[in-house]
């Protein structure tokens, strides 16, 4: 087990090494993912003075400030990576090595995250003070946030492997990334806030793997939910982590027998 | 005019290949067209919520006033992934690589080369259902008019300039970076940050918008065309901006092959 902690925790600092040689891209990618912002002006916009089912102007700062920090914190790219690596047969160096090839794909996710970090919060502290909206958040409420976050990360990442992984059957997996970002954005909750949908919408988006992505963390962040929302949120956002986990290893394994390993 | 028309032959030439080569992939074609069919209802669905069905307007726009802006939106996010990204994405990998060489070769403007060489999925969707619904916003809105679809056309073409302008400029740069990706991402931020009118945005943040960076022109301006209220000014100033822009990406294009030593040489 600590043999294990100890390769993980190596992969972990060369990716973050990795990460940082490439310090600059990683901020130009940060600056230019402003899209939530431009949905909390719509929304913004459209509530005015009034409020749409609750939420004023404010929760909708609080709500896509959030959104904003939990998509810099579950940055993926996986997918077209290993599609890529499985294709051209590159997978193999990587299967002789003596820790699984999925935390060889993950950490440079890990490294990309702490390289944004120092300049994230600071930003985010800016545009609280800009927009001058209060937040409160408790003890509670930050541990709730990390734990969710961390839960996020790892459902969004497992089901772009999955993905990935699909290289293993049809050739081509590139496309299936953008339609991944896509669903993910609208029904993880980052272009609205589940909860003003439509109820039969939020009703059937309860029983995806998309609310714990952004919603539920994002809810979590602004101060906006109860201990019972709070409670439920996690124990979805567990369940999602238990299950796309079992799915990433179910493919793994369906998917190495049929490997052909290009060029070997 | 006889270059125009050479030119004009070679595009043709290239699109018929870019067709066979799409088709080559038909799995990625099923969910390209996926990934537009599930990105269109859902953002019907959102700005049903966002306007509660009409009930509501967001800085003075109506329901059907950003049906309009919406579907030039999606036009442009088309047009771009047409014939824009798809093509000049590609020279980080040929300076990488040293194929620019071939490029630079060949008796045709490099520039010209580079930026029609391929094209994305042939009538790519998009742009069909963003034309579909800018009309039919337009019918909603009583707008419908001859002169208003030609100012519209006309200033969604420098709309589409400027966006080119951005996007290329912005690649050739990688003669100087190699890893320069996120730097495309730059012109999809102008597009972007057009998904709603500039006056929804506060007064400081709209004027940086509108002079700063040329959001305003991308997709706002073309909007108000085709609701026919716009300024004979800012028509003027769009296509200035256009030009402007597309002198601007010329002049980059010059100093980067200036700058620019093959692979292995």
């Amino acid at each position: 087990m600590i043999r294990f902690l100890r390769i993980v925790w190596r992969r972990f600092i060369l990716g973050l090494a990795d990460c940082l040689e490439y310090r600059a891209e990683i901020m130009v990618w940060m600056l230019t993912s402003i899209w939530p912002l431009v949905m909390m002006f719509g929304w913004i916009a459209a509530a005015g003075k009034g409020n749409i089912q609750g939420y004023s102007a404010d929760d909708f700062i609080r709500y896509f400030l959030a959104v904003f920090l939990i998509e810099q914190l579950t940055p993926v790219w996986v997918s077209s990576w290993l599609g890529r690596d499985i294709r051209l047969g590159t997978l193999s160096p990587r299967l002789l090595l003596p820790s699984d090839p999925y935390w060889h794909y993950a950490a440079p996710h890990w490294g990309a995250v702490t390289v944004r970090l120092p300049v994230l919060i600071p930003l985010l502290i800016a545009a609280y003070s800009v927009s001058g909206v209060s937040l409160s958040l408790d003890l509670i409420d930050v541990t709730a946030f990390v734990a969710s976050v961390l839960m996020a990360w790892t459902i969004v990442f497992n089901i772009a492997y999955c993905l990935g992984l699909c290289a293993f059957w049809v050739h081509n997996v590139s496309s299936l990334q953008p339609l991944y970002y896509t669903v993910t954005a609208i029904f993880g909750g980052s272009m609205v806030p589940l909860d003003i949908l439509p109820r039969w919408t939020a009703r059937a988006l309860e029983f995806t793997p998309f609310p714990p992505m952004t919603f539920i963390p994002a809810r979590i962040f602004s101060g906006a939910a109860d201990s019972a929302e709070i409670q439920m949120g996690l124990l979805s956002g567990l369940i999602w982590t238990v299950i796309t986990t079992l799915a990433m290893r179910l493919l793994w394994r369906k998917g190495l027998r049929r490997y052909g390993a290009v060029g070997a | 005019m006889q270059t125009i028309i050479r030119h004009l032959r070679l595009w043709r030439v290239f699109a018929s290949a870019s067709a066979t080569q799409g088709l080559e992939y038909r799995f990625s074609a099923y969910v390209e067209f996926l990934n537009i069919a599930v990105a269109t209802l859902s953002m019907i669905l959102i700005y049903w919520t966002l306007f509660d069905g009409g009930n509501r307007s967001m800085a003075g726009w109506t329901l059907s006033q950003t049906i309009v802006l919406t579907g030039i939106y999606v036009t442009l996010e088309g047009l771009m992934e047409q014939f824009i990204t798809y093509n000049v994405s590609t020279v980080p990998e040929m300076i990488r690589t040293g194929t620019m060489d071939h490029v630079l070769l060949k008796p045709v403007n490099g520039q010209f080369l580079i930026t029609f060489q391929r094209i994305g999925r042939i009538y790519h969707p998009q742009i069909w259902i963003g034309g579909a619904l800018t009309v039919y916003g337009m019918t909603l809105a009583h707008t419908l008019s001859w002169v208003n679809l030609a100012t519209l056309g006309v200033m969604t073409f420098s709309a589409t300039l400027i966006l080119y302008a951005a996007y290329f400029s912005s690649m050739m740069l990688a003669f100087r970076w190699v890893n320069i990706e996120p730097l495309g991402r730059l012109a999809w931020v102008l597009l972007e940050a057009g998904r709603f009118p500039v006056s929804i945005f506060p007064r400081a943040l709209r004027l940086l918008l509108t002079f700063g960076l040329p959001v305003a022109f991308v997709t706002t301006v073309p909007a108000e065309a085709a609701l026919g209220r716009l300024d004979i000014v800012w028509m003027g100033a769009s296509i200035a901006v256009a030009a402007l822009s597309l002198a601007g990406s010329q002049w980059a294009w010059r100093r980067a092959v200036a700058s620019y030593s093959s692979a292995s040489s």
